[in-house]
């Protein structure tokens, strides 16, 4: 059978990076109804292969491309990208970057349109389209106030409105929340069983993909490190760590204790088989340990009475909020998007003051003060570092806020030479940080914004669109932080990062705080979360479905359940 | 200056979008060689009835221009000012007299430019995006040119948001835009213009390349779904500004449409 999509020795390096190989000695075949998943790290090459595929590589990026791309029988080299989008949909990572109508219907009749259908048969398309990613907005609304799902959901309607063969999709649920992310995981999962479509999609959470991918594909440097059934790629936990992709919570749990000689043969990927094998392991249970001091005992350094928060002649987005921050907390705050997260967050600094009530930092009203007197308190790092980097080099980023407080010359290098220190990875200071990778942007923008000594850190997303590692590596360093004494806030989706490394869980729905407690108490109400478009971590679940007596949400409290700490 | 589309049930789905360009190129023309006082203002008061045609309410384009406004009114002031001593004295306020020249010379350029605010706003409120590039391609405009505008408005809100995320990332580093003298403020909106710069690169990058991997091709013929033909209304719409244009021209021939001499002679 002739596969739809033929890759052969595909090597490719930008323009102006003619030693530097982006791909390299690619061979990959794809049937037709494949669902192929890709995963590595940044960087990995998996960006590229994606435009490979619909010939924006090299047509539209330039470089040097060496060896062969089929894609439903035509050369990607000899096709233009106009004529390969008729058989190749792509769908990329930021879902409003791809927004070309300023109405749903616009957008999604935009492909159709630039292929000269009649104006009859680019509605019927549009139509058809939406119902099948089951968009039900009004054709004539602005997809800018559509949820990131919808928004996704619309780009992937946009593309199978061209009525594509195959589907592309460079990481299109890195910037959703849980719920955006189940949304569009279902509709490509509907396209590819229901209707044939060939999916090819990038995606770092095994987690998600392990429902629908039919194949994985791990990436390296280039290369293609292996590639088979999802369940197979998993127990080859080396192969995985070298993709630098991250296991899905359940293997992480059984490889832990396969690790101690604890669990018998292949890592499971779902629940109901790490279930089977667990009720047959014996237990160690312990009392419950509380990692940190009991509240009470604690300075507040943030609180907030009934407050209340709305733009003018909008609805409420914050309702009557009474919260306080302990110093030495670590504090996540998640809930639905729209639910208030963000707004919550913007009152800690005095970006945005309450339209009723009031916030105290450090017992300071935030009406009274000004957002440059709050930053020596409270420290707020944007979920983009683009939006906060500018200088030309790191030790000028570093030297901007304690600048800007009126430091004297020496406080301000003591500061730089501390952010540098906290950065690591032997800089100097003289790099230009536009030129760094996402995590190390990541890591500058906060030490830049540390470098004025706050006493509490307000980050919004500080792991999204971070490859595993990367994450892995900001949240360490946050952790540092939290160990030397930092009040840390975070404003995520994710739950295992908050079950991991948070000691405290406040979950907001319409702008109101719904729960609030420690990871274990919080994840354990899972009806109440499932209200709030979340889902607790999968060893949460795991947890429930043995019936522990304790219950637990973190992967390293699991393995030593059934370990006692061996 | 904000543009944003809204889907307006009065006229935008009253007029094709052609007659909305041509009547915004008739205001244009139109307040460009006229010149009489009265006649600017009659043509400033049909803008604005155009606002209120359009189902917009006043209150919200004013706020929308205020900028055009903040222009306008500064150019009339000033016009007052450096005229001071030219031609009939109206009124004195002190050592500063207000005279014929300075309020009429003055009004004509403010009633110029809010008037085609007005048209703009009208037009483009109430015009999709869609719509323009459609209008503008059917009026023998070129299809890169089209896809120009059509993509700029559509950039628009998303600039708007990029560069309020942007201030408040500053902001929250204690840079405070308005303190500081005229040197150190101008230093410090560096902090915000590079990063604005650099994420409307690749914004305009990312859209470039989904509207690639959409099928477009400047040069290749193309569908615009919202293409419909001319209703009565707007051929009624093109022969009244085609008549009041000639009309207008056979006047300015004439020696009418100018500014009164008498109304600024000593």
């Amino acid at each position: 059978m002739t596969p739809l999509i033929e890759i052969r020795n595909l090597s490719y390096s930008y323009r102006r990076q003619k030693q530097q190989f982006a791909l390299r000695s690619i061979n990959l075949e794809i049937q037709e109804g494949e669902f192929v998943a890709v995963a590595g790290r940044a960087g990995s090459g998996k960006s590229t292969l994606c435009y490979a595929l619909n010939g924006l590589v090299p047509h539209s990026f330039g470089g040097t491309l060496e060896g062969e791309v089929f894609v439903c029988g035509l050369e990607t080299r000899r096709e233009s990208v106009p004529s390969l989008a008729r058989h190749v949909g792509l769908v990329m990572q930021n879902a409003e970057s791809q927004l070309v109508g300023l109405s749903v219907e616009e957008d999604a009749a935009f492909g159709p349109e630039n292929l000269n259908l009649p104006t009859h048969e680019v509605a019927l398309r549009v139509g058809q389209a939406l119902r099948t990613v089951r968009l039900d907005a009004d054709p004539g609304r602005s997809p800018w106030t559509l949820s990131g799902g919808q928004k996704q959901r619309l780009s992937i309607a946009a593309a199978i409105a061209m009525r594509p063969q195959v589907i592309v999709l460079d990481n299109p649920t890195a910037e959703l929340d849980p719920m955006g992310k189940e949304e569009v995981m279902a509709t490509l999962g509907r396209l590819n069983s229901e209707l044939g479509i060939t999916i090819v999609i990038v995606n770092q959470e095994l987690e998600e993909i392990l429902p629908y991918a039919t194949r994985l594909v791990l990436m390296n440097d280039g290369r293609i490190l292996c590639t088979g059934q999802p369940a197979e790629l998993i127990d080859r936990v080396e192969d995985v760590r070298r993709a630098g992709v991250r296991l899905p919570e359940i293997a992480q749990v059984a490889g832990g204790l396969r690790a101690r000689g604890c669990w018998p043969g292949s890592l499971p990927v779902t629940i109901d088989e790490a279930a089977r094998k667990l009720e047959k392991i014996p237990s160690f249970p312990r009392p419950a340990q509380s990692s940190t001091a009991p509240r009470s005992s604690r300075e507040t350094i943030l609180r907030m009475d009934a407050v209340s928060f709305s733009y003018p002649r909008e609805a409420p987005v914050l309702r009557e909020i009474t919260l306080t921050v302990e110093r030495g907390e670590f504090v996540a705050l998640m809930g639905p998007n729209g639910a208030g997260k963000t707004t919550l967050a913007k009152h800690m600094n005095g970006l945005l003051v309450p339209t009723a009530g009031r916030v105290l930092v450090r017992e300071r009203d935030t009406r009274n003060a000004r957002v440059a007197e709050l930053a020596k308190t409270v420290g707020y790092v944007f979920q983009n570092p683009d939006h906060q980097l500018f200088a030309r080099t790191i030790a000028e980023e570093l030297a901007f806020g304690p600048r800007n407080l009126g430091w004297a010359k020496a406080e301000v290098e003591t500061a730089v030479k501390r952010g540098l220190e906290h950065i690591g990875g032997g800089h100097q200071g003289e790099e230009d940080p536009f030129f760094l990778g996402l995590a190390e942007r990541k890591l500058v923008s906060i030490a830049s914004v540390l470098a004025m000594g706050p006493e509490v850190l307000v980050l919004d997303e500080p792991a999204t669109g971070a490859d595993h590692e990367a994450a892995l590596r900001i949240m360490s360093y946050l952790s540092d932080l939290h160990r030397q004494g930092l009040t840390i806030v975070i404003v995520t989706h994710d739950v295992s990062l908050s079950a991991g490394y948070a000691d405290r869980i406040v979950v907001m729905r319409s702008g109101s705080i719904i729960l609030d407690g420690t990871p274990n108490q919080v994840f354990h109400k899972r009806e109440l979360l499932r209200t709030c478009s979340i889902l607790p971590p999968p060893v949460a679940e795991l947890s429930e479905r043995l019936c522990l007596p304790d219950f637990m949400c973190r992967v390293d409290d699991m393995v030593e359940h059934f370990t006692g700490g061996r | 200056m904000a543009v944003a589309a809204v889907h307006s049930p009065a006229m935008s789905r009253a007029l094709d979008p052609r007659v909305k360009i041509l009547y915004l190129l008739w205001v244009f023309v139109m307040m460009s060689f006229l010149m009489h006082p009265l006649v600017l203002l009659a043509i400033l008061l049909v803008a604005i009835a155009t606002v209120r045609a359009g189902g917009l309410s006043l209150w919200d384009v004013m706020k929308a221009g205020r900028f055009g406004l903040f222009v306008a009114i500064a150019s009339w002031i000033l016009w007052i000012v450096f005229l001071r001593s030219q031609g009939t004295v109206l009124l004195s306020l002190g050592p500063l007299h207000v005279t014929a020249p300075g309020v009429f010379n003055g009004w004509s350029v403010a009633a110029r430019i809010a008037g085609i605010l007005f048209a703009f706003l009208a037009v483009f409120q109430t015009t999709t995006n869609r719509a323009v590039m459609t209008a503008l391609y059917r009026l023998r405009v070129s299809v890169p040119f089209a896809m120009v505008v059509g993509i700029t408005l559509r950039l628009i809100p998303q600039l708007r948001a990029e560069h309020a995320a942007i201030l408040e990332a500053q902001r929250s580093r204690a840079v405070e835009f308005g303190r500081g003298g005229l040197l150190a403020r101008m230093r410090k909106h560096i902090a915000y213009i590079v990063p604005l710069i650099l994420r409307a690169l690749k914004i305009t990058s990312d859209l470039s390349l989904a509207m690639e991997a959409r099928a477009f091709d400047p040069y290749a013929r193309r569908t615009f779904s919202e293409d419909r033909g001319f209703a009565a209304r707007d051929l009624v719409f093109i022969a009244l500004m085609g008549l009041t244009f000639l009309a207008a021209l056979f006047a300015r021939v004439w020696g009418f449409g100018g500014m009164p001499v008498r109304w600024i002679a000593k």
